[in-house]
């Protein structure tokens, strides 16, 4: 499996590679030096930005030493945003996921691969003005598609539905998010809701609700901080009409990020998503979320 | 343009290295466990197969003996670590909640309906344990009434165990003859049985055990000219179980 992953490391850090230099100024053309990470930018027409987003998660669920499975994933998301109106931005989302599920006995599963790809739209309905606007209200839709491939062990069976990738379902979604730009410091506020369909071996994930609120503070052009709170709430998944013990409920993260802008037209992000409200049915404890991110506008 | 070209690249080859999806299944720690039958007495002179002494004196011939072995869980040795581990968990600020489950890693909670044979020593598979590194110390065996779908229910023998956790019948030896009996329970009885120290660890991650049930202690308790019918019989049978470790299952 290392084997197999070095590749895959050495070509993500092609990916992260900032080009040698910028040759527009995505900023310059919203009329908001706001560093922006990617999901949240400023449209304006034919605007393109790249993004890499590496991110490292875990949970357990059930009792440790009893029935507990381990979750280990780290995943790079790529994606590519496109304006091709003021007011509309559309991205697709590529996962690539390296997925570890460990039992008490120590027996394990690893499955890597592409994930599921997530297609959006996202149609900014009001901005009090043209050019740096100040308040922006934006509606989306998307779907995740199931391009996810069905991972098998060496002997050909199917690895478990908790080591797969993908769901294998066709999962639409849809949301609303504001935006506010006042002087250093910007705010977000988005909900997006989730609504999965049945997938491979009979699952179902539940559907879910998950909502951001986060404000930002940028005192330099180069480098800003964020600190958001995000919350998700959600229905317990099923198999089959059955459903799971563990999962389903509210949880919370706080969020800060760090964004720093080496070079005009790229943003770095780094940050954490530590969980501090779990209300999940079940037993079910989640890790904190470490992410890196780079963001580039062509 | 050279740094789209070698974003795009980057991002194919990228792409189609992943494409190339996979996965992999690495066993870990596995118990098996078996069940049979035995004698540990000395047989009666002279004997039949399914002939005893109890320990009162009372001398009693099995006919036909079933029960349904509900459960079987691994019970850790304790240790200090254990209860700082216990301690950790009731102050951690992250709230969690418990889930109730059957079966685990450490239970298994297959019923298995098991017939007393014409011949002691053959092993029945139980089914298999993935529990945690670690000492188990003893296994908790407990028999309660059969469900619909217990393992064995059609080679019961004729009996419907459904509902049951014990049918034993036979005849008891008296003055006047051999009297015959029918005990059928529908209690619960749990006995731990020691494991002799069971390690499982990554250098030694497959077990074996054997419990053995001496049939010939089921009616303990049963004096010449009493009747099994006033007897716990379930009970006998769980206080019966050992451990035997030179089987295979």
């Amino acid at each position: 499996m290392k084997a197999s992953f070095l590749p895959l490391l050495l070509c993500g850090a092609l990916v992260l590679l900032p080009g040698s230099r910028a040759w527009a100024c995505a900023t310059c053309a919203c009329g908001d030096p706001t560093l922006m990470s990617m999901g949240t930018e400023q449209p304006f027409a034919g605007r393109l930005r790249l993004s890499t987003t590496l991110r490292a998660w875990g949970q357990t669920v059930g009792q440790e030493r009893v029935d507990a499975l381990r979750l280990r994933e780290a995943r790079m998301d790529v994606a590519v945003a496109y304006a091709p109106l003021p007011w509309l931005f559309l991205s697709a989302t590529l996962p690539l996921q390296a997925r570890e599920v460990r039992e008490v006995s120590l027996a394990r599963e690893r499955g890597w691969g592409v994930g599921d790809v997530e297609v959006t739209a996202k149609a900014f309905l009001f901005k009090d003005r043209e050019f740096s606007a100040d308040h922006l209200f934006s509606v989306l839709v998307g779907v995740k598609l199931p391009t996810a491939p069905k991972l098998r062990a060496e002997d050909g069976t199917l690895l478990e539905l908790d080591t797969q990738l993908g769901s294998g379902s066709v999962d639409p979604l849809a949301g609303l998010a504001y935006q506010h730009f006042r002087g250093d410091w910007s705010f977000l506020l988005s909900a997006t809701g989730f609504l999965p369909t049945r997938g491979i071996q009979g699952y179902r994930a539940g559907a879910s609700v998950r909502a951001t609120a986060a404000a930002q503070l940028q005192p330099s052009a180069r480098w800003a901080v964020r600190l958001g709170v995000d919350g998700r709430v959600e229905s317990a998944a099923d198999i089959d009409g059955e459903e799971e013990a563990n999962g389903g409920g509210f949880i919370a993260y706080a969020s800060p990020d760090l964004l720093f802008s080496p070079t005009t037209d790229v943003v770095v992000g780094a940050g954490v998503r530590v969980p501090f409200f779990n209300r999940l049915r079940g037993r079910v404890a989640p890790t904190p979320i470490a992410m890196m991110s780079v963001a580039y506008d062509l | 343009m050279a740094s789209v070209v070698k974003s795009l690249a980057s991002s194919t080859a990228l792409l189609l290295l992943a494409a190339c999806g996979g996965g992999e299944r690495i066993e870990g720690m596995s118990l098996s466990l078996g069940i049979t039958t035995a004698r540990t007495r000395s047989a009666p002179v002279p004997s039949s197969g399914r002939t005893l002494v109890t320990d009162a004196g009372a001398e009693a011939t099995l006919s036909g003996a079933r029960f349904t072995l509900g459960s079987v869980e691994l019970l850790p040795c304790e240790s200090t670590g254990w209860r700082w581990q216990r301690l950790w968990d009731a102050l951690s600020p992250v709230g969690t909640a418990w889930a109730h489950t059957v079966s685990s890693a450490t239970r298994l909670g297959t019923p298995h309906v098991i017939t007393l044979r014409d011949r002691d020593g053959e092993v029945l598979p139980l089914g298999e344990l993935r529990p945690a590194p670690g000492r188990y110390c003893r296994a908790r065996l407990t028999f309660e009434p059969a469900d619909d779908d217990a393992v064995g229910l059609s080679d019961a023998q004729g009996s419907d165990m459904v509902g049951l956790s014990l049918h034993v019948s036979g005849t008891v030896a008296g003055a006047d003859g051999a009297t015959p009996f029918d005990v059928k329970a529908r209690g619960r009885s749990s006995v731990d049985v020691s494991l002799d120290g069971l390690e499982l660890s990554e250098d030694a991650p497959r077990a074996t055990r054997v419990f053995t049930l001496a049939w010939d202690s089921w009616l303990d308790g049963l004096a010449p000219g009493g009747s099994p019918g006033n007897l716990d019989v379930l009970g006998n049978v769980a206080r019966s179980a050992s451990l035997q470790t030179s089987a295979e299952p």
